[in-house]
């Protein structure tokens, strides 16, 4: 490597000293050319085998990185949707659920004043029942009383009228004409 | 059954005579009377009608028996009955004769109970009144009833009138029972 460099520098040296005005700047034609042959390889060696292919995995691997990135867009909207969709139906069961609660409320409610009414009405029935029975009772034992008064009364009387004298018959039948008469 | 035609004749002969003096409910009544008396002993009429005794003693019987008690006009039918030995259907002409009084005239037959016998004072009120209010001669028979314990019972037809001591004190009865 020394050596080369040394040739380098011993060749850029008899140019400088062949003249012009490459040689001048101490730059060797030839050296330069074959420099820029083995840049201009390398530099094909490395587009051919080395930049295209990075370039085309890098595009293939941005494409699916793009493509990762959709799907995951798409997977989140779908989450999203997914969430929504949850809400909503999970929105739309607790109307329902709630609508059935107040439904159940409601009938257990008619239930229950049914029930309420139905003892009520029991109730008045046994009520007016007994009072019925108690007021029957109560005008037997004293329809009863009447008849038994009455026939007391009757049987007295009776038998005070069959005792009566000639006066008094006289004043009956005194009577009764009288009656006719206003008859 | 159809009755006797010397029966039917003349029962409407007595009405018809005794409508032309006015005294039909007497006839009547007396009528009555004499049917109940020989309802009772029936051995009488028998009697009256035997034809082994000659008819004028046995109508002579009759008139001795009846004696001033009925109207005459009652007294010479009861011989007529006997003649044509009709004397056993005198309730037959009876019921002929009232018959014929309610259709011939206003008369109208009148039962009364009571509790004492009927003073004849009380008795023309009672005819009086009965007369005015049936507007023709009411004839009635009065009959003793002690169980009406006193006042008076008048029937006569579908009309009654009862002002009896005993259906005061039913009402009363009834009165308090209700």
């Amino acid at each position: 490597m020394i050596a080369e460099t040394t040739n380098i520098v011993g060749e850029a040296t008899q140019a400088a000293a062949s003249g012009g005005a490459l040689g001048s700047l101490g730059i060797n034609l030839k050296l330069f050319i074959a420099q820029l042959v083995n840049f201009g390889i390398v530099v094909l060696v490395l587009w051919k085998w080395v930049f295209t292919p990075l370039t085309q995995a890098m595009q293939k691997r941005t494409e699916e990185i793009e493509i990762g990135l959709e799907k995951s867009l798409q997977a989140n909207k779908k989450l999203e949707e997914a969430v929504t969709e949850k809400e909503k139906a999970l929105k739309s069961a607790r109307a329902e659920t709630h609508a059935m609660i107040d439904e159940a409320e409601k009938s257990a409610d008619l239930v229950r004043q049914d029930k309420l009414n139905q003892t009520k009405k029991e109730i008045e029935k046994v009520t007016e029942e007994a009072r019925t029975k108690l007021n029957t009772e109560r005008q037997n034992t004293l329809q009863a009383l009447q008849h038994d008064v009455a026939e007391m009364v009757s049987l007295a009387v009776s038998r005070v009228a069959v005792g009566l004298d000639e006066k008094t018959q006289r004043n009956l039948v005194d009577k009764a004409i009288k009656e006719l008469e206003q008859a | 059954m159809s009755l006797p035609r010397q029966i039917r004749e003349v029962s409407r002969a007595l009405i018809e005579v005794a409508t032309e003096k006015g005294v039909v409910a007497e006839v009547i009544l007396n009528l009555k009377q004499v049917n109940s008396a020989l309802l009772t002993s029936p051995d009488i009429a028998v009697s009256l009608q035997d034809q082994s005794v000659p008819l004028i003693e046995r109508q002579e019987a009759l008139q001795t028996a009846l004696k001033d008690a009925v109207h005459i006009f009652v007294k010479n039918a009861l011989l007529e009955l006997q003649r044509l030995q009709l004397l056993n259907h005198l309730s037959s002409f009876t019921e002929a004769a009232t018959s014929y009084a309610k259709s011939l005239t206003d008369y109208q037959d009148a039962v009364i109970y009571s509790a004492v016998k009927l003073e004849e004072e009380e008795k023309k009120r009672i005819k009086k009144i009965l007369n005015k209010k049936f507007g023709g001669e009411v004839g009635f028979e009065e009959r003793l009833e002690p169980g009406i314990l006193g006042g008076l019972i008048i029937e006569a037809g579908d009309w009654r009138f009862d002002s009896s001591l005993k259906e005061q004190i039913n009402q009363l009865k009834q009165h308090i029972s209700a």
